[in-house]
This record gives C-alpha cells, structure tokens and sequence, in this order.
C-alpha cells in the first residue's frame, strides 16, 4: 500500500471499524462512503489498532457516519513533513492489503449505485 | 575533436572517441559531447523504466489537476512538484527500479520503493525544491529534508541504494 494513503488530511486520517463484519458489508461501507464518483475501489488496507497507538495516534469513534473512526494526533506540518512521512511508512508497512476483484465501481448507465 | 564515433548496445563498447584539439572551444565541445552522449546511453538503456514513470506521472497530473480531485479534500497537484520529480527521475541511477508514484493530501507528489520485506523507503517532492523522505530498513530508520539542485541528494541516494539491496 503506498505511503500516501496513510497521510492525514488537515490533521485527521478517515478510517472505519470493521472488526467483527463479513466482507461483503465491508465492501459496502466502501460503496457507500468511500466511493467517489467516476473512481474506483481497488482495495482496502487493513491495520490494527495497535498499529496507531504504537505510532502515538489516537483513534476517534466518531461514527459518522457508522464505523466511522478518526486517526488524530499527528504532528504538526510545521514539524516536518519527514516526521509524518515515517509514521505513515510505518502503519504501510504493518497494513494488510486486501484487494477488490472486480474492483467497486458505480454503475453509470441506469443512475443506480451498485458494484 | 577530430573523431566520434557511437556504437548502440548490439555494438559492445559504446562510446570511443578521439580528441586532438586543445583550444578552449574544443573542450567546451568535448565536454557537450560528453553529456549528450551520457543522456543517449541512459535514454537507451532506460527508456522502458523511465517511460513508465513517466507515464504514470503524466497521468497523475491529468487526473489531480483541480482541487479535491479524489472527493477526498485532496489538493490539486502541484507543478512544481511534478516538475521536480520528472527532473529526480532523469537523474535516478539506471539500475533502481521504477518508483511507485502517488499525490500526497497536500498536492506533492510521492515515489515510494520497496525492497525486501520490511524495507521501505519514500520521497515527497515539494514546491520549494525540497525533498522530504523517510525510510525503514528493518529494525533501523532514517528521515530528513533535502533541497533538491542538479543532483539527487547524497542522503536519499544512500536511502535508496540501502532499500534496494545495494544497487
């Protein structure tokens, strides 16, 4: 999984709780909140919460929406982007990557979300 | 110089030249020489690697030309990131591998490499011509910020050669 996945955006990596769900309701949430218009899933990368914590983040069940979690406390920009660059190294190195075979794509032609 | 001769990679020793003159034109002309040489060599036995990458990157610019490009808040990339990093791959030695090339949230482009397991190495070029990168070489790390000139930063040159087993 390339490192930039695991970047925060203005502080905050968006992530979901899926421990405990079969896969065809993981992939579900992927449709419904994480597939944008005109592009496709590939793949998810699986990390746990270890993972986070053994970098100093924390996690935040926000749920929204459901399972919805927020990885903070990373470092301010001002320190450095190398500094967030090795935490984001680190939670690839440890990510499992599971892939989408076909990879998740709207369906355009009748207007219908589906896979 | 009163001979020059170019020898493709079917023709075994590749360059061989002759150069008598001595004034300061002919070195100025030898040196050019030289150069454009080298860059035909390096086009010849890199094209392949360096045209993927090129590629990619071309369409990494076309597709995250505007802001949140992903639907993701994703900044649109920058050009001059693309530029510096079109440059850094003219310059990576001819045997590393081609880069996997992503955007960063903040509009920078990334490379990352992968050697064995466990070894793993990124650059991110910014606007400013520096270069963040951060590597881990099993159980050791290294991290920092290079400014980017003619040549790749002896740093990240060490950090790559360490992740892809000494190339």
């Amino acid at each position: 999984v390339h490192s930039s996945a695991f970047l925060p955006r203005n502080g905050e990596l968006s992530t979901f709780q899926t421990q405990g769900l079969a896969e065809p309701d993981i992939w579900r949430i992927a449709l419904e909140h994480v597939l944008q218009p005109g592009r496709k899933v590939h793949g998810r990368a699986e990390n746990s919460p270890g993972d986070f914590y053994s970098c100093d983040l924390a996690l935040v069940a926000d749920n929204e929406p459901p399972r919805h979690v927020t990885v903070t406390g990373w470092p301010d920009e001002r320190e450095g982007k190398d500094l967030i660059k090795d935490i984001a190294l680190s939670l690839s190195m440890s990510a499992r990557l599971v892939l989408c075979e076909p990879p998740l794509e709207r369906a355009v032609a009748d207007g219908a979300g589906g896979v | 110089v009163s001979g020059l001769a170019y020898a493709g990679p079917s023709g075994g020793t590749g360059i061989r030249w002759q150069a008598a003159a001595v004034s300061e034109d002919a070195a100025t002309i030898r040196r050019r020489l030289g150069e454009a040489l080298r860059h035909i060599l390096r086009t010849a036995s890199t094209g392949a690697a360096y045209a993927t990458s090129d590629r990619n990157l071309t369409e990494l610019e076309e597709e995250a030309y505007i802001d949140d490009w992903d639907g993701k808040g994703t900044r649109a990339v920058d050009v001059l990131s693309i530029a510096a990093s079109r440059r850094f791959l003219t310059l990576l030695p001819t045997s590393f591998p081609p880069p996997y090339i992503a955007a960063d949230p903040d509009g920078e482009v990334s490379f990352d490499w992968e050697g064995r397991p466990g070894w793993l190495f990124s650059v991110s070029f910014a606007a400013d011509q520096s270069i963040a990168y951060a590597g881990i070489f099993g159980p050791a790390r290294v991290r920092g910020i290079e400014w980017f000139s003619d040549e790749i930063p002896a740093a990240i040159l060490e950090g790559l050669r360490r992740t892809l087993g000494g190339r």
